[in-house]
């Protein structure tokens, strides 16, 4: 079943556009993110969820029924704010327990429910404590429970995990996706950390400029880009710039750098002559003996390396015009003893690379 | 529903809603434009009619103004008067400068924040009991001058001297240039002139590389915060000044308090007044909401462990004894038998205290006090707190006009202020009272009371005004469950600051009062007579009560009454 539905919401901030004819619906229990740059209408949109914004256009379903023009107080929706946005004044079990209060539940159910949830992210015992008295990880603690108490229809989640260390943000993904599955509550969760939206998400909203760019499972996000952003947006990959010489039954052919030819699969929407760019994730990219002896491969100069611990991430140029990024394991990296000034073979799996018309 | 409700209600989210954001910033800016706006133009106007009898009236005239240039002793008050502010406001920002990098960048914060408090109770003692303490110093033998016979020397006279007047100008309004300095130094942070002493500057360029440039608009907020008040100083030429040191308000003072010379009056200040603006237009940059917010949150950043400065120390240290002598003398002399408030000692007495308790004008005369500071309080939140509300939270047209109004009485020497409020109230045939005299303070009050309230508006997350309403509370339940418990500190504050600026006045409620007196009214009339050791008791007790409550309001012993069940607890946070 449904729990949510946005029908062509649009939203301008005088001459800026912020969402631009969005349309979305999230399924029951799904984890759902909304992920792209600053300033691309995730955090816009996730407000005009909530009530907090009011869309100039189109039409919000919660639950089948249009809430569009209905405030946040009496919407099925609760908010994890960026900044937890918890009320200083309150503790932390006042805290939790503010929304069951404005729903009237029972005194004695209040108090089981709250144990219950705060028990699930293990902040027992500082039910008398004020916020200011909390570290970082356990402030954003409250601020979950205090949305997912009140059993919404639809949890909306901006950038929950942005104010916490690097550390305990990956540590928190678990907690998050953990939670999801217990409470099987709909989670709508906003990101601008690809990484972070690719482990926890059922579905990613990929937006740029107000619009989705690509609707996709995480699989399909981070191997299948839809469009140049998406590509460039996900991941660590080379774009490269070429002209297409030729087009056969079966295959395309790009001229690229100084004359080196990528032949490629059969790719639509691409003429003789036009100006492409094909994209490949540096993670494709293979070096050294890792190229075949029998397929097509070109040869580049080891430029720069940065060594990551089990990965190494080179730079590689090809003549003068390309430089092209290669992530290998350190295993080869160690056994082919690769320096700056090496000359190499580069080669790469034709069905890997993404053409993308200039 | 039909076509006309829904034009209707288009009509009144898209037209008539924007409107209405300015209406809560109104009760402030009427205030403004009805307590400074129209009495300064009933002062422009009565300066170009003529007296008789007191009462002002038609024929126009130029007469005032002639009056005033016909000889040369109203230039010279004048300069003199300029110039005397000039030198107040500017040693006053240079004694200030090395106290307020020393106590916001290089103490540890306990101790800087402590050394700063120390320097501004003074503040909060009236300014008739702060310019009295020193006539008890410097009289002949007074304090100095045993000091002087001491090492064998002999005292020039010091009292009734217009460098007196000056120095005490400078020292009453250090701490005034402190505050704003230390909060815009404190809020520079370390990393800024490390990275200049990285480069090679030293430690004292570095600070007139960086430390001084970034903080320019704030010497120009508390140049203006000095010299505007000094310009129009009274209790202090008055007190200690004699004749050599009457400056332009020891003039205008009798004038329309006594003949009730209003078109005069007029004339005098109207000079004074277009002085006023040319400076403030000339340091605009100074007038910056931002300058004074930074004054009220203080030194935040954090300090390097290895700067010690012990010479600076002793430089705040030598800066707060020179402040303290007079105010300690009044406390030493008030316990002391000699009924000249002068040395030798008679030996230790309680008959200055016991006399004071049974005057009966004092008494009341503190009552009326206290009564004016409540009213001025309660009165002067619930003007500001609407406004500074709208304006963090909506943007309208004439918001930075409000924001202006709100500062403008600052900007405004009190004694104009009060002189102007005056001669409005008599126009209208107001007969004057304990409530005229809360009408000034307000009038005072409302800068600081809305720029408190402001501040901390500014830095309150939105967010949880949100939240509360995600969470299912109606935005008016919200307001009342979230906002105004968030607010509730600032309102506080606002209001204690409302009540130090009414405790602190002496121009208005002098000019404003009916047949009640205040308390610093009724100890000026005292001091006519001379210097009186019951005074210094009153003086006293005012000022263990500002630190009584000072340490009340920073220890906040409430917050150990754990054994009282929470709910029963009175809550301030």
């Amino acid at each position: 079943m449904e729990k949510l539905v946005l029908k062509n919401i649009n939203k301008n901030y005088g001459s800026v556009v912020a969402v631009d004819n969005l349309s979305l619906s999230i399924d029951e229990g799904e984890f759902i993110t909304l992920l792209g740059p600053s300033g691309c209408g995730k955090t816009t949109t996730l407000r005009m969820i909530g009530g907090l914004e009011d869309p100039d256009s189109g039409q919000i379903f919660i639950e089948g029924k249009n809430m569009t023009k209905v405030p946040p107080h009496q919407r099925p929706t609760n908010m994890v704010f960026q900044s937890y946005a918890l009320f200083p004044h309150l503790t932390v079990y006042n805290n939790v327990t503010f929304g069951l209060k404005n729903l009237k539940v029972p005194a004695d159910e209040q108090r089981s429910r709250a144990e219950r949830m705060l028990n699930l992210v293990g902040l027992k015992g500082l039910e008398e404590r004020r916020p200011n008295e909390l570290s970082g990880g356990q402030q954003q603690r409250v601020a979950l429970v205090r949305a997912l108490i009140n059993e919404p229809a639809v949890l909306l989640l901006d950038e929950p995990l942005g104010a916490l260390d690097a550390k305990l943000r990956k540590a928190m993904r678990f907690e998050l996706k953990r939670i999801q599955h217990e409470s099987g509550v709909s989670f709508v969760f906003v990101t601008h950390d690809q990484e972070e939206a690719i482990s926890l998400s059922d579905r990613i909203i990929l937006m740029d400029l107000g619009k989705v760019q690509q609707d996709d499972s995480p699989r399909g996000i981070f191997e299948s880009p839809a469009n140049q952003f998406a590509a460039d947006f996900v991941g660590v990959g080379n774009s490269i710039e070429g002209d297409c010489t030729e087009i056969s039954k079966s295959s395309t052919h790009i001229k690229w750098g100084e004359g080196n030819l990528a032949k490629l699969p059969k790719i639509t929407g691409v003429t003789v002559g036009s100006k492409t760019n094909m994209w490949i994730r540096a993670s494709d990219v293979r070096i050294g003996k890792a190229v075949n002896e029998n397929e097509d491969y070109w040869t580049g100069t080891v430029r720069e390396l940065l060594y990551y611990g089990d990965q190494v991430d080179l730079v590689i140029a090809v003549g003068d015009k390309d430089e092209l990024r290669s992530i290998i394991t350190a295993d080869q990296f160690y056994e082919e003893k690769i320096k700056i000034g090496d000359s190499i073979k580069i080669a790469w799996d034709s069905d890997r690379v993404k053409v993308f018309t200039a | 529903m039909t076509t006309n409700a829904q034009e209707f209600k288009t009509y009144f989210i898209n037209i008539i809603r924007p409107k209405l954001k300015i209406v809560p910033s109104l009760p402030l800016a009427l205030w403004v434009i009805f307590f400074i706006a129209v009495p300064l133009c009933f002062t422009v106007v009565y300066s170009f009619q003529t007296y008789g009898y007191y009462v002002v009236d038609t024929p126009w005239t130029l007469e005032n103004y002639r009056g005033l240039f016909d000889t040369t002793a109203y230039y010279r008050m004048f300069l003199k008067s300029v110039i005397v502010s000039l030198i107040i406001a500017i040693v006053g920002m240079i004694i200030a400068t090395p106290m307020a990098y020393y106590l916001s960048r290089i103490a540890s914060k306990r101790l800087g924040f402590a050394l700063l408090l120390i320097m501004i109770i003074p503040l909060w003692m009236n300014i008739v009991v702060r310019n009295y303490a020193w006539i008890s110093v410097t009289i002949k033998g007074g304090v100095l001058d045993k000091m002087h016979q001491a090492v064998g020397l002999t005292y020039g006279e010091w009292l009734f001297q217009i460098e007196l007047v000056t120095i005490v100008g400078i020292l009453l309004f250090i701490p005034i240039s402190l505050l704003v300095l230390y909060g815009s130094m404190g809020s520079i942070s370390q990393e800024i002139e490390e990275a200049s002493m990285d480069l090679g500057n030293s430690r004292i360029k570095t600070f007139f590389k960086t430390i001084f440039p970034l903080s320019a608009s704030s010497y120009q907020t508390a140049f203006l915060l000095t010299f505007m008040p000094s310009l129009a100083m009274y209790v202090t030429p008055k007190l200690l000044g004699g004749v050599d040191g009457m400056l332009l308000a020891s003039v205008l003072m009798p004038v329309v308090k006594s003949s009730l010379n209003f078109a005069k009056g007029g004339a005098i200040v109207i000079p004074i007044m277009i002085l006023l603006l040319v400076i403030t237009f000339l340091l605009r940059r100074g007038i910056n909401i931002e300058n004074v917010y930074k004054a009220g949150v203080g030194s935040n950043i954090a300090r390097a462990t290895n700067r010690k400065n012990p010479l600076l120390l002793l430089y705040c240290l030598v800066v707060i004894v020179i402040s303290y002598i007079p105010v300690m003398s009044l406390v030493f002399f008030s316990f002391d038998a000699n009924p000249l408030a002068m040395l030798p000692l008679m030996g230790p007495s309680w008959v200055w205290y016991q006399d004071m308790l049974n005057s009966n004008g004092l008494l009341n005369a503190l009552k009326a006090t206290i009564f004016v500071a409540l009213e001025t309080a309660a009165i002067s939140v619930l003007v500001s707190a609407p406004a500074a509300y709208a304006i963090t939270r909506f943007k309208f047209r004439g918001r930075g006009l409000i924001v202006f109004m709100s500062l403008l009485p600052m900007l405004i020497p009190e004694f104009i202020t009060g002189m102007a409020i005056m001669l409005m109230l008599d126009a209208f045939g107001a007969r004057l009272s304990l409530h005229t005299i809360a009408v000034g303070h307000v009038t005072l009050a409302i800068p600081f009371v809305f720029l408190t309230i402001l501040a901390q508006q500014y830095g309150f997350d939105r967010h949880i005004e949100e939240a509360s309403q995600d969470l299912g509370s109606s935005p008016i339940a919200g307001f009342f469950k979230v906002t105004l418990p968030q607010m509730m500190p600032a309102l506080v504050a606002g209001a204690f600051l409302a009540i130090t600026v009414s405790f602190n006045d002496f121009a208005v409620s002098f000019l404003l009062t009916g047949t009640d007196t205040t308390f610093p009214v009724f100890i000026f009339g005292l001091l006519k007579s001379g210097v009186s050791p019951t005074v210094n008791a009153a003086g006293s007790l005012l000022l263990a009560a500002v630190v009584l409550l000072l340490i009340i309001g920073l220890i906040r012993p409430w917050k150990y009454l754990s054994f009282i069940p929470k709910k029963y607890r009175f809550s301030i946070y």
